[in-house]
């Protein structure tokens, strides 16, 4: 990345109030074409957003975690120099008659727990929707936002529990949903939300474990499928599911480390396989599996905040895949993340490299912490 | 969203925009409705399902619907599923699927719903299916865009329905041969594809990749495993590698290759790196017991029922096999669970560690000059040892749908290794046995009926060595490729892992590639100290060591298996370094006192030993 002096001069500071406001006012179009046509990401848009506002310590919820409905007063803290030029035509509050159904990422938590509720399937797990069909990415997601807001109680334990036990096959893997698609991104999911749950006795955590360990890869990293090239995304979640499985003893700390380092490129951010153009998605992939195995000391946390920050949008708010592209909140999330997990920004909340919940979230419930450190 | 320049006005104000999006969400309150109403088995269901896949094929829940379609279709067309190329009938839907996928996936290659909607309509169409139409159009795709991580996913998904439809469609006694035959041709032809997709571009890490586990799998099957075939092979590998290095020598996709192939060439995914046999007094019973302890790259399961130790004394030829029992050298940190959550019932039947003890019976001793066979057998779900060899058992793999998990037979790995004991012990209670050739223990890995052999490739100096002058040979044109001087690195660690080259270039590292400094320093901090601890026992001629010095020495780590020769020490001062984390010392069982900065972590449980002579 060229930050030569003639170059379009990128954030170097976090910028709080437009990255609040870009979140807040994600969910106010909902007759924009970008909200329509993201129909299918509305539970994981919902987790991603929740979530950088509680690391951002923007989420008002009192001590025993319970919501309270926020100001929703985007202006809590003075922005760091930048001028903020409005973004986009977020006047929000239109009539939604005509749109779709969806979230408030507004700071009204009942209204947005409720929308969660009522995304739950009769079978138990949730879909990305209100009417949408259950499936365990958003399953995960549900589970996850109702954590962090405090609102697990909401929940029936049980038949969500009995869901994403019914997920697993034979050989250890989870499908997706009924249609039968396994990667191990839904390994994760499973023994997350059935650690979150606990609920671990409805599953074969050593068979879930085992197949796992077949996803790993002679370069030490692991794939979506046994076989598959490894992947920064996949082997997240596959060191994140041998964590929660008890078996890290499965992954080379040494091996994977060296991969999963030589995935930071010149300009400071990371790649998700070898020869690819970096993304800020990555930073998270990577640095969460690097702090699980220990070795976040392996890469230059500097560089990489730099780009992170730089990949944030000044007029708009909101982190892109990388400097100057579109933001979007799943870039948004993921580069917060990074950055709790770097400690590059004074202010954000730190972040469980296994659970990607906020660590006083894992405190207050209470759940295994799993690591070594602290 | 991926790649979307920022642009400076906002679009949305467009009107066709704002148009399209009410569009778009009209036909999706259409499909709801549709959906609500059970306008399953409708055509024109199919039809508005097609329109929106068109607008977005990322919509999962729009794919739901239309298989559900086809499902209630298919259920109620008079004709089965599978019909010969007929074009018509609900046979002919299926097809028409694929077609329609085939677009759909030049369009969007990478939309996940449109790969999983294709596996699924070809589960759907079941043996009738035409499996090697699949594997050109992933040839077809991987041309426009060889990276393209769903396509060779997809591949990977075929090549195991092939597997699996070869082994149930082939029935009969001489079955087995040609079974054996057709997957051996099979893995050919996967090698040859790799090697079309490098000569393309020799920067594609996805075929070095499926290179590597097909090479893998080829060399686990019988009769391709010999010695010096691999070793050509593996010359071969290297010398092909070479032209692509000296085009691109920072390429990281061949030196991600020339690593594994080091690996295999010169160090074995498991290997025995230190063998003690610890003698302690139990003061309760009043007498002295023997432990032998083993110290492995890295973390396995020992199958404790049927692995056991014999030993064998040269005078009179004396062959015993002795009793004890094997357990993880720290069976409290291997039984604790770090996830409170999991049931008790639920703990793994076979502990995973790189450290076991054999405890030897009460009576038992190894006597002062003999030589200790060690017949392990490990269990392959345990440690992280068998990515390696799972490769030999991946074409059975079974992947959710209607492919069956894996065989009933349990795969596992059999392991003899040679120690010797020395003539005269002198580190204490603790005696070093040599362990000899680990690298050339034959493995025998067992599945089924049918057990490979595999001669474990020797760790070939002659090729190492030549490898080392290879790479410092394009030092000399490519001073600064990092990739070199840490490959360098490599093959001295080793060939010559005293050799104070290997530090100097783990420091030129840290300046070469300063992003990974972290990993580079502790790399140099390994190698620092093995040097010193080796040192230090060498020095101690007289007696055994009592204590070792690793103060002030600027380490930033502590390895296992650095300081392995120093077993049987009672003290360490690690003192005045930035050490991280003193985990590395567990294996040193006897130690008693431990001097290490304020704050470090994880302070190793001290043994008050009372050890006996
Ligand atoms: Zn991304």
């Amino acid at each position: 990345m060229a930050a030569a002096s003639s170059a379009p001069k990128f954030p170097t500071e976090f910028l709080w109030s437009l990255n609040e406001r870009f979140i807040r006012t994600l969910e106010d179009d909902k007759e924009s074409l970008e909200y329509v046509m993201s129909e299918h990401l509305r539970m994981g848009g919902a987790y991603w957003g929740i979530t950088a506002l509680a690391l951002m310590d923007r989420l008002n919820t009192d001590k025993n975690g319970k919501d309270e409905a926020a100001a929703a007063g985007p202006d809590k803290r003075e922005e760091g120099g930048s001028g903020s030029g409005g973004g986009g035509d977020g006047e929000g509050g239109k009539d939604a008659s005509g749109s779709l159904a969806g979230p408030s990422l507004k700071g009204q938590m009942d209204e947005l727990v409720g929308w969660i509720m009522k995304c739950q399937h009769p079978s138990g797990g949730f879909g990305a929707n209100i009417q949408h069909d259950p499936h365990i990415t958003n399953t995960h997601y549900a589970v996850l936002i109702l954590c962090v807001v405090g609102r697990l109680d909401l929940l029936d334990r049980d038949k969500v529990a009995h869901w994403i036990a019914s997920m697993q096959n034979e050989d250890g893997s989870f499908r997706g949903d009924e249609w039968g698609e396994v990667d191990t991104r839904f390994s994760y999911c499973g023994l997350s939300c059935l650690t979150i749950l606990d609920r671990l006795d409805l599953i074969d955590v050593t068979k879930a474990a085992a197949f796992v360990h077949r996803c790993l890869n002679i370069d030490g990293a692991f794939s979506s499928i046994p076989g598959s090239e490894s992947h920064a995304a996949y082997t997240f979640c596959c060191v994140g599911a041998l964590a929660l499985a008890d078996a890290l003893d499965f992954a080379d700390a040494d091996r994977l480390g060296w991969w999963l380092c030589e995935r930071q490129t010149e300009g400071g951010g990371f790649n998700g396989r070898p020869e690819k153009a970096p993304d800020v998605c990555y930073s998270w992939w990577i640095l969460s599996s690097l702090a699980i195995i220990g070795r976040l000391h392996w890469i230059d946390g500097k560089k990489l905040a730099a780009f992170i920050l730089a990949s944030q949008d000044d007029r708009g708010g909101g982190i892109a895949d990388r400097p100057d592209d579109m933001a979007d909140v799943f870039h948004t999330f993921f580069g917060i993340a990074g950055l709790s997990l770097l400690k590059a920004v004074e202010g954000l909340k730190g972040v469980h490299p296994v659970y990607a919940l906020p660590n006083d979230v894992v405190e207050r419930l209470g759940l295994p912490y799993l690591l070594d450190d602290q | 969203m991926h790649n979307r320049r920022r642009k400076a006005t906002a679009g949305e104000a467009v009107p066709a925009i704002r148009e399209k999006a009410r569009r778009v969400t009209e036909l999706l309150k259409k499909l709801s409705k549709c959906r609500a109403e059970g306008a399953t088995g409708d055509d024109a269901a199919l039809q508005l399902t097609q329109r929106l896949i068109e607008i977005n094929p990322d919509f999962a829940f729009v794919w739901n619907f239309r298989r559900e379609i086809i499902r209630t279709l298919l259920k109620q067309g008079p004709e089965s599923d599978v019909t010969e190329d007929e074009g018509g009938g609900t046979g002919g839907l299926l097809c028409d699927e694929l077609s329609l996928l085939e677009g759909a996936l030049s369009q969007s290659p990478k939309a996940y719903c449109l790969w999983f909607h294709r596996w699924w309509t070809l589960l759907m169409q079941g043996v009738g299916r035409d499996l090697g139409r699949e594997l050109d159009l992933c040839t077809k795709l991987l041309t426009v865009d060889e990276r393209n991580f769903h396509c060779w996913n997809h591949r990977q998904l075929i090549v195991a329905m092939r597997k699996h439809a070869g082994n149930t469609t082939t029935p009969g006694h001489d079955a087995n041969g040609q079974q054996e035959d057709t997957a051996t041709r099979w893995l050919d032809d996967d090698l040859g594809f790799t090697c079309d997709m490098i000569e393309r571009n020799f920067s594609n890490y996805s075929a070095w990749h499926l290179r590597a586990l097909t090479r893998t799998q080829l060399s686990c099957r019988p009769g391709q495993h010999t010695t010096t075939g691999a070793t050509t092979s593996c010359q071969q590998e290297l010398q092909w590698i070479k032209q692509g290095v000296y085009t691109e020598p920072s390429d990281q996709s061949l030196w991600l290759y020339h690593c594994w192939l080091l690996h295999q060439a010169g160090r074995p995914p498991l290997r025995l790196v230190g063998a003690v046999v610890e003698s302690r007094s139990e003061p309760d019973k009043g007498d002295c017991r023997q432990s032998v302890l083993l110290f492995f790259s890295a973390a396995c399961s020992i199958d404790a029922t049927r692995s056991r130790v014999d030993i064998h004394q040269p005078e009179g030829d004396v062959h015993a096999r002795t009793s004890g029992a094997f357990s993880p050298l720290d069976a409290d940190a291997a039984s604790q669970r770090r996830n409170s959550r999991i049931p008790r019932q639920q703990r793994p039947l076979q502990p995973s560690s790189d450290a076991w003890r054999f405890d030897l019976d009460d009576g038992v001793s190894v006597p002062g000059r003999a030589t200790v066979i060690l017949h392990l057998r490990f269990t392959a779900h345990g440690g992280s040892l068998p990515s390696f060899y799972q490769a030999c058992f991946l074409p059975t793999l079974g992947i959710g749908g209607d492919t069956t998990p894996p065989a009933a037979h349990e795969p596992a790995l059999e392991v003899t290794y040679q120690c010797d004991v020395p003539g005269n012990p002198h580190r204490g209670s603790v005696l070093h046995l040599s362990v000899k050739d680990s690298c050339r223990a034959a493995y025998c890995i067992g599945g089924g009926g049918s057990s490979v052999r595999d001669e474990m490739q020797p760790s070939d100096g002659a090729l190492l060595e030549q490898e080392l002058a290879a790479v410092d040979e394009l030092l000399q044109i490519e001073p600064n490729c990092y990739y070199a001087v840490l490959a360098k690195c490599w093959l001295l660690e080793s060939l010559r892992p005293r050799d104070p080259l290997l530090l100097a270039n783990y420091k030129r590292l840290q300046t070469l590639d300063p992003l990974r400094r972290g990993f580079y320093q502790d790399c140099w901090s390994n190698a620092l100290v093995r040097m010193k601890v080796l040192e230090q026992v060498e020095r101690a001629t007289e007696g055994p060591l009592e204590a070792i010095d690793l103060s002030s020495l600027g380490l930033t780590c502590l390895g296992e298996q650095q300081l392995l020769p120093a077993h049987g020490i009672k003290r360490i001062d690690v003192s005045n370094n930035s050490i991280r984390t003193l985990v590395g010392l567990r294996w040193l069982t006897s130690l008693e006192e431990v001097v290490a900065d304020p704050g470090v972590q994880k302070l190793p449980k001290l043994r008050g030993s009372s050890s006996c002579r």
